[in-house]
């Protein structure tokens, strides 16, 4: 076996997911890939097994970054209002750092191999945020509403201003840009909704 | 263990199921598999000691094309 070159492989991957994103997962194929990377098509087979490994390789990488980033300096026994606070900055951080690799996580939570990429996502992340939701509704300072609609108060807005401000526009092409203060602003109305 | 790459014709899983016996009895073959999803439709095939042009022949035994993937 050869051995594999770091270099080669990170730009493989910033390729990849930059293709993936301007063209969808239709317009991707291994040898437009091979073509951007400027490997050859069977280097590429070389380090996947085929194009649903690669992809699913990619989105492991992808999600382990944002798990990671996520979890800098967070703590699942904070108060929940601290703990969402730093949630808000380490995500808004990463998607503004590496707005493309959170455009990919989102596209393959839209497809079909969203199945595959869930049994991938690892312990780690999905038990820090269980046990701080779970910790916050014990000292009473959350509500206790089912994960779909915590996730969408959460985290929605988060998300949606993130969204605003890459696109550089709100509604109706409205001109944006996410400040500090719009996002305190934001998160202390999503804390007053959730708490009990 | 070395890896070798070939376009094929190959189009459906059907295809595959056929082929399948033919590199299964192989034992200089550890691994195989074809990217039906790709443009190319790559076998890919993980081996001891198997030269290109005997898997050629292999796969022209089942009554499809390949030739090696460029690079």
């Amino acid at each position: 076996m050869r051995t594999r070159d770091d270099k080669k492989i990170q730009l493989i991957r910033q390729r990849a997911v930059e293709m993936i994103v301007k063209q969808g997962f239709d317009g991707f194929s291994m040898q437009k890939l091979a073509k951007a990377a400027n490997v050859s098509p069977a280097t590429l087979y070389i380090y996947y097994k085929d194009r649903e490994d690669l992809i699913m390789q990619l989105w492991g990488a992808a999600f382990k970054e944002m798990a990671d980033a996520s979890l800098k300096n967070f703590d699942p026994a904070m108060a929940f209002s601290e703990g969402l606070r730093i949630q808000w900055m380490n995500r808004a951080k990463y998607c503004l750092k590496h707005p493309e690799a959170m455009q990919f996580l989102e596209q393959l939570r839209h497809s079909p191999l969203q199945v595959k990429a869930i049994e991938l996502m690892g312990v780690e992340f999905k038990a820090a945020m269980r046990a701080f939701v779970s910790n916050a509704i014990k000292r009473n300072e959350l509500v206790q509403v089912s994960v779909e609609v915590y996730w969408s108060i959460a985290f929605g807005p988060l998300y949606n201003l993130v969204k605003f401000h890459l696109e550089g526009k709100s509604m109706g092409g409205r001109k944006f840009v996410l400040t500090a203060k719009t996002m305190n602003e934001t998160l202390q109305l999503v804390i007053k909704a959730l708490t009990p | 263990m070395e890896v070798l790459v070939l376009k094929t014709n190959i189009r459906y899983k059907k295809q595959v199921k056929e082929l399948a016996p033919l590199l299964d009895g192989r034992k200089n073959i550890a691994r195989w598999n074809i990217d039906l999803n790709d443009i190319d439709k790559v076998l890919r095939i993980e081996s001891k000691d198997m030269q290109l042009a005997e898997i050629v022949q292999l796969i022209k035994t089942a009554g499809f094309n390949c030739e090696p993937l460029a690079g």
